[in-house]
């Protein structure tokens, strides 16, 4: 597999730790996500990102179902989270 | 503040002037990136078709085999991808939507808006008129070859002067609607339209 | 900047973009440099978290990428490590431009996910593949300056021994209650080489890594398919899920 076709293969919230961090006071990546699909819960930082040169698409692990996008644009940050039905994030890391 | 510091020796790549083959604020590459917002789907030949809507109303569908005896079209198309590159004669195969509508026995689009829906749920929207005259497809060959899966096959949509994410990876229905519906990464913010030559990127620009 | 103490739980504070001094360049591997940075005002980090770092040209064109931090959060300098990526955008000129002196933006730490502490208690088993490593060797630099006495085994993935970034510090990092290391070389193997000379694969694993029943926390970190495999096959052999963290490498420019 090129580098190039690579560019197809998923990362992960980690890579949009930063860009979460722009609109929560606190870090994210930690936070865990139950999926609108399935009900899987799965930390942010371990879901699949797809598409990340254009905005992230996060996807579950288990039922591909879209959990969250995140895109950046000149007129500000869009976060959709159509798949995620609940985030919790940890008192340690407020 | 004068702004951010500047890194030493630091120079993006080579980007276009606004002339030439290649648009404003793109680079050029020899070979074929791939960027996808989901897994490539396994493509199922057998339950594969192709849909035309009006609103909720089909108005014609091919399976594969169908689809692929309809007249052919061959292209060779410049390709324009929103994260900045571009690749010159790219050739294509495959049905344009004008023999489409012919074959759905309409002369016009029935609707001025489109919105294309591919498997795995992605959508774009454009205006019908981009989608005739010759100017779109979908295309099921690539460089002579079928459409490989990372690509978009076995079909995919393809609006080449348009933003590259105009063209639908693995497209399976257009529906012509009577407004405008913002497709998936319209509503996150990128373009409605999607002109790579006045730099339409983002909603705004 | 000088921190004797890591922070245990990361500051929760808006993250601005602060100005990076390189004060040293290290050559790891042919491809990969490590850049020693100064600073200031930084708040320290945990192993395994990562910084954003930002360049601007002369005609304030910007590039934007992130690199996991390489050095312990007891060591005085902050330092990252670089792979240079064929094409890439900023990875070319961070491993292969810069030098001492030149300056970049950095924003970070950032990560509450993919971080382990001596805190934790348990065994360590870490999988990286490639530039992979530079997080886990973060966590095994934390654990040397902690003096953590759990057992530790990094196995590591690399394509030819040249590849193999930290090489002569991994050396010593083994030894009494040091941690081990395992390297598997995947595409060619020096004379007399006697270690592994494949793919990760569940046999690797069962070999090097720690049973199920002992509960080590495990970190895996490199290239997607190296990352969902082993996840996959170390789930198989009997690790509960919420004890492997994943941190996945690869692309992120559109055309890299």
């Amino acid at each position: 597999m090129t580098d190039r076709q690579s560019g197809a293969l998923p990362l992960d919230g980690n890579a949009e730790g930063g860009l979460l961090r722009e609109l929560f006071a606190s870090d994210v990546t930690a936070a865990e996500v139950t999926c609108d699909g399935c009900g899987a819960v799965a930390a942010v930082g371990a879901i699949r990102v797809y598409g990340a040169a254009m905005g992230a698409v996060f996807r579950c692990a288990h039922c591909d179902t879209v959990v969250m996008c995140l895109t950046q644009t000149p007129a500000g940050l869009f976060l959709d989270m159509r798949g995620a039905r609940r985030l919790f994030v940890a008192s340690s890391e407020l | 503040m004068s702004g951010p510091p500047v890194s030493r020796g630091f120079r993006g790549r080579q980007r276009g002037a606004p002339s030439g083959r290649i648009p404003p604020g793109q680079h050029l590459v020899t070979d074929f990136p791939v960027l996808s917002a989901g897994p490539t789907p396994e493509p199922d030949l057998t339950a594969w078709n192709f849909m035309l809507e009006d609103g909720q109303s089909p108005i014609g569908q091919w399976s594969w085999h169908e689809f692929e005896a309809l007249p052919q079209t061959e292209v060779t198309v410049d390709i324009h991808c929103v994260t900045t590159w571009s690749k010159l004669d790219t050739r294509w195969r495959g049905v344009t939507i004008d023999t489409l509508l012919e074959a759905a026995g309409l002369s016009e689009p029935p609707g001025p808006f489109v919105l294309a829906h591919s498997d795995g749920g992605y959508t774009t929207n454009l205006p019908s008129e981009d989608l005739l005259d010759g100017k779109a497809m979908i295309a099921t060959h690539f460089a002579d070859e079928p459409l490989d899966p990372e690509h978009g096959g076995p079909a995919r949509l393809l609006v080449p002067h348009l933003y590259l994410w105009k063209s639908a990876k693995w497209v399976r229905k257009l529906q012509f609607l009577d407004h405008d519906q913002r497709g998936f990464w319209e509503e996150l913010g990128y373009h409605s339209y999607g002109d790579p030559w006045r730099e339409q990127r983002y909603d705004g620009d | 900047m000088t921190v004797t103490e890591a922070p245990v739980a990361a500051p929760a504070r808006r993250l601005q973009w602060m100005t990076a001094t390189v004060r040293e360049v290290i050559a790891e591997t042919p491809r990969a440099n490590s850049l020693v940075l100064e600073v200031p005002d930084w708040p320290g980090h945990r192993a395994g978290q990562h910084v954003d770092v930002r360049l601007t040209g002369e005609d304030g064109y910007q590039a934007q990428r992130s690199y996991s931090i390489a050095s312990a959060p007891e060591s005085p300098s902050l330092a990252i490590t670089v792979e240079r990526i064929a094409e890439g955008e900023v990875s070319p000129y961070l491993a292969g431009e810069a030098r001492p002196g030149d300056v970049f933006e950095l924003r970070g730490p950032i990560g509450g996910y993919f971080v382990w502490t001596t805190a934790l208690e348990g065994p360590l088993l870490l999988v990286a593949g490639g530039s992979g490593v530079v997080p886990l060797m973060a966590m095994l630099r934390h654990r040397a300056a902690a003096g953590g006495t759990a057992p530790a085994t990094l196995l590591y993935s690399s394509r030819t021994v040249d590849d193999i970034i930290y090489r002569a510090e991994l050396e010593r990092l083994g030894g009494e209650g040091g941690a081990r290391v395992v390297h598997t070389l995947t595409r060619t193997q020096p004379p007399g080489w006697n270690g592994f000379a494949r793919r990760i694969d569940r046999a690797m694993l069962e070999a090097v890594g720690f049973a199920a029943g002992a509960r080590p926390r495990i970190f895996i970190c490199g290239p997607t398919p190296l990352v969902e495999a082993a996840a996959r096959t170390l789930r198989d052999i009997g690790h509960a899920p919420n004890l492997i963290k994943t941190e996945r490498f690869g692309p992120t420019g559109g055309s890299q």
